[in-house]
């Protein structure tokens, strides 16, 4: 290959990173709920693309770049976690006292987000991202779109009974 | 705690909008480039090593393959037919005749064959026929005489 055209690659590369880096690193955070692990799934997930030569034909960018970090994600997710059924990540304190002493509502809300079953929370939490529809979520996720919608309603119905418990239980003290 | 006035689908949407607004560090985007172009520099090179090993792999195994002593085929198994290894004649002076066997015939007995048995199995049951063959004497062979049938009455039945 000339030196032009490599130049040319990779200046083409470096735009498609400038343009999507924070994109992807939010679908990685949206599964790790780490900065450090979902960084490291960023770069993780660009140099993979980059060996493989494939985001010279990627159709739509943003798609592809989002199923490709939740794989890379999800993967991290499993090395770090052992794989048991049921198991809902993160365990995020839930007692009273944390709910209570979080510096407002949202941050609150969000805690009771992290404890949320993880085929709820995942989708939800995807969907906070860039505000993906619910066909990309479930282009993201492997899923049918029918399921993600399900999914969604059920994790917003449960995270509205918790906030309802949460400000009654507030509201008594 | 603040805004416990809000309603609560309000509290949800903004803490929904709060949940993905995660920040990376600052330079994210040059750190994955500076790593893709390490990688970048690396590879020629790794390339190059895997070619030179894959090489080196292939000669060995020529040489291996020309220079190592050929291996002897195992023995067969006992219940295998045995393989007929053909007898060489050779003229040689009468005294010096001999039939040439190979290597393995002289030191293993082969095992006998589907005639071979035959032959024994006839032996033990009917040693003339085997006589007769061993002599090479003609056997004569007899007109076959069958003697007339004869048909006697049935003795009639006593009735009780």
């Amino acid at each position: 290959m000339r030196q032009d055209e490599v130049a040319e690659r990779d200046a083409r590369f470096s735009a498609l990173v400038e343009r999507h880096s924070r994109f992807v690193f939010r679908i990685a955070y949206a599964l790790l709920r780490n900065t450090h692990d979902s960084e490291d799934a960023v770069q993780e997930m660009f140099l993979k693309l980059y060996r493989s030569g494939d985001w010279n034909r990627i159709e739509d960018e943003k798609s592809f770049l989002a199923r490709a970090a939740w794989r890379v994600a999800l993967t991290r997710l499993r090395k770090r976690v052992p794989q048991e059924p049921g198991l809902d990540l993160p365990s995020a304190a839930l007692n009273p006292e944390d709910l209570a002493i979080a510096a407002d509502w949202s941050e609150a809300i969000q805690r009771l987000i992290d404890c949320l079953p993880e085929d709820l929370r995942r989708p939800l939490a995807l969907s906070t991202v860039e505000e993906l529809s619910s066909r990309e979520i479930a282009r993201v996720m492997g899923l049918a779109e029918g399921t993600v919608r399900t999914r969604l309603m059920r994790a917003r119905q449960l995270l509205r009974e918790k906030v309802i418990s949460l400000k009654v239980m507030y509201e008594k003290r | 705690m603040r805004s416990d006035k809000e309603p609560i689908e309000r509290l949800i949407e903004r803490a929904l909008s709060d949940y993905s607004n995660a920040e990376p560090r600052l330079g994210l985007e040059q750190r994955v480039l500076n790593r893709v172009r390490a990688e970048a520099r690396k590879s020629p090179l790794r390339l190059g090593m895997k070619t030179v090993a894959i090489a080196a792999v292939c000669i060995a195994a020529l040489t291996v393959a020309l220079w190592a002593p050929r291996v002897a085929h195992p023995d067969p198994p006992a219940n295998a037919l045995p393989v007929k290894t053909p007898v060489i004649e050779v003229s040689m002076p009468m005294e010096a005749k001999r039939t040439v066997v190979t290597k393995r015939q002289r030191h293993r007995p082969t095992p006998l064959t589907q005639q071979e048995n035959a032959l024994l199995i006839l032996a033990q049951h009917s040693p003339k026929v085997l006589n007769a063959l061993s002599d090479d004497k003609p056997v004569a062979i007899q007109p076959i005489e069958i003697s007339a049938l004869k048909l006697q009455p049935l003795a009639p039945e006593t009735e009780e």
